[in-house]
């Protein structure tokens, strides 16, 4: 009993450790001030406004936005395919190039960030969107191969024969078979590849020289006034994560519920 | 659904080797067409490997597989035209069970209302018309593997494939399956290939029985023939229990009576259900002490001890002539001279 009460204080100190940033943000965002500061002396929706009248906060939102859904993208896709790929090869390849495909979540994003860099020198690459994208899904790849990786190996691998037996050429068994009992499992690997290059700070600040994402344009703010403006958009963002990965939780539930565990 | 598409199956020389593992090694088969074949054998006996190549999901080393008069050898398993149910089912999860009943046909590209029809009919064989909206996660086991029955033969194939079926299924629903498998066979004249390593499955439902072992056929016979008449040691001890006698220099075999008219002969198989105390006329008979009676239900077995100290299993039914013999007793009993079946290795 003694044992459940401490797990339990552990759990909510936990809890209050990681909630304690926003439940200071929060708060600050509603203030009516000109400076940052808490307990906010004024309250008011200014900040709010000033973020969505700001046309170089929204371009920055926009293409944050843009850069998170292509990236997203190529790494669900890439990432997908490659847990299918790894089931199929020699089990002596498998640690190798499963090692290969989760490497970007180890090293660290600066060091990918100076490699990407100097690459993007030799090809004339830098401050390019094109370039960001495709370094964000490499380092949104590697929770891609994880979590559909993890759906993967508890799926029924008789499924597929079964889809060719039926009839159904190597492709068709494939979309059919194989890919529906993995789309929550998809969809939930997506959102979070796309939450990986949206907070992305470091390689962004290498390769966007004028063009500047969100969490850029709220580095170079920070840098120079710091103003409520950010508690507001941190506050927006944190609101709108939120019900994405609750979606998506939701998704994925109602969809696991529906096939129950055949 | 009539069987006119029915084919013969037949497997020449196939052997697989996985590295320096042989699973299947020069393997020789022919199965009728609409016959009801099982391959029954301990687990690594290739039994699963076989039908892995029948199914297209393995390729041969070497050796060829003939369905028709076709080699499928080097066909991918959808361009075979096979039905297959296997262990676990293999239901896709996210379709109703009409979206997989109606898959193979969707496959083939049927008309929307042939499927409908042929749907239709084919749950209604394996009566679970009216559950066509279900999801399979809504269905108990039993009526799992009935979907999975109608999905594989929905579109007739001239080859029924089963992969241990039934072993996913506890016992009574196993034999109501059984029951059932047969009546569709029966119905749909298909040629059916099982694989199980439960004999007495197989007794019960093939036309013939290929016993393997070691990636080989140990004896392709009937049944009944496999049960009375097996040809080596690890057929008679696989099928059923018995008595396996030595003929060796200690007496054992001769002290019961028996004398091989070969010299060939190693030892005789004797099944327990042969052994007898009421002795009939012209019956090998031998002095018994009974030194252990279990009584089982319909039967009653009991453990022997012959004169040169040998043990023996008899089993008789208890509406037999006589009373179980009690622990202890010193008894004659007997068995017709054809039923010690001649073992040669």
């Amino acid at each position: 009993m003694k044992l459940r009460l401490l797990a339990a204080l552990l759990f909510a100190a936990g809890v209050l450790f990681l909630f304690f940033p926003i439940l200071i943000v929060a708060p600050m965002s509603f203030s009516g001030d000109r400076f940052l500061g808490f307990p906010p002396k004024s309250w008011g929706l200014v900040w709010y406004r000033a973020y969505f009248s700001d046309p170089v906060w929204l371009a920055a939102t926009w293409r944050s936005l843009r850069i998170a859904t292509m990236a997203s993208l190529i790494a669900t896709l890439a990432g997908t395919a490659g847990v299918v790929g790894l089931a199929k090869i020699p089990p002596r390849w498998r640690a190798g190039i499963s090692g290969l495909l989760l490497a970007p979540a180890i090293v660290p994003n600066v060091i990918v960030a100076l490699g990407v860099f100097m690459l993007a020198l030799r090809f004339g690459a830098t401050d390019s969107e094109a370039t960001l994208v495709l370094a964000h899904a490499a380092i949104g790849l590697p929770f891609v191969v994880m979590i559909v990786g993890g759906a993967y190996r508890q799926s029924d691998p008789l499924l597929e024969k079964a889809a060719r037996v039926c009839g159904a050429g190597p492709f068709r068994a494939f979309w059919t078979a194989t890919v529906p009992p993995l789309a929550p499992a998809i969809l939930a690997a997506g959102i979070f590849a796309f939450f990986v290059s949206f907070d992305e700070l470091v390689i962004a600040l290498f390769l966007m020289g004028g063009a500047e994402t969100l969490p850029v344009r709220i580095w170079n703010d920070l840098r120079f006034e710091i103003n409520p403006t950010i508690a507001a958009i941190s506050t927006f963002f944190v609101v709108v994560t939120a019900l994405a990965m609750g979606l998506a939780e939701y998704l994925r539930a109602r969809a696991s519920r529906r096939q129950g565990n055949t | 659904m009539s069987g006119e598409g029915r084919a013969p199956v037949r497997f020449e020389k196939v052997s697989r080797r996985f590295g320096d593992v042989v699973a299947l090694d020069g393997f020789d088969l022919e199965i009728a067409a609409g016959e009801f074949v099982t391959l029954l054998g301990p687990s690594g006996s290739g039994k699963t490997t076989a039908l892995n190549i029948l199914a297209g999901f393995d390729r041969a080393t070497s050796g060829e597989v003939f369905i028709g008069d076709r080699a499928v050898g080097g066909l991918p398993p959808e361009k075979r035209n096979v039905g297959m149910v296997f262990q676990s089912f293999a239901l896709f999860p996210h379709m109703s069970v009409f979206d997989n009943v109606a898959f193979p046909l969707r496959m083939r590209k049927f008309a929307r209302q042939e499927i409908a029809g042929r749907v239709a009919r084919a749950l209604e064989m394996v009566r679970l018309g009216g559950y066509g909206d279900r999801r399979p996660s809504a269905l108990s086991g039993g009526q799992r593997q009935r979907v999975a029955l109608a999905r594989a033969v929905v579109a007739e194939p001239p080859v029924l494939l089963m992969d241990e079926s039934l072993s996913a299924l506890d016992l009574k629903l196993r034999e109501d399956l059984q029951e059932e498998i047969r009546r569709l066979h029966h119905q749909l004249g298909t040629t059916v290939v099982f694989v199980t390593h439960d004999q007495g499955e197989a007794l019960t439902l093939s036309d013939r029985i290929a016993l393997m072992n070691r990636g080989r056929i140990c004896q392709f016979d009937t049944p009944t023939a496999l049960y009375d008449r097996p040809v080596s040691r690890f057929v008679a001890d696989f099928i059923g229990r018995t008595n396996i006698v030595p003929v060796d220099a200690a007496g054992h075999a001769a002290a019961l009576g028996i004398s091989p008219d070969a010299a060939t002969v190693k030892a005789v198989s004797l099944r327990p259900e042969k052994l007898r105390r009421a002795l009939h006329p012209g019956d090998l008979a031998f002095d018994a002490i009974v030194e252990d009676v279990a009584f089982h239900g319909a039967t009653v077995e009991s453990r022997l001890r012959s004169p040169t100290g040998f043990v023996l299993r008899m089993s008789e039914t208890r509406s037999g002539p006589l009373p179980p013999p009690s622990s202890g007793e010193t008894t004659k009993v007997g068995f017709a001279a054809g039923d010690a079946v001649p073992l040669y290795d």
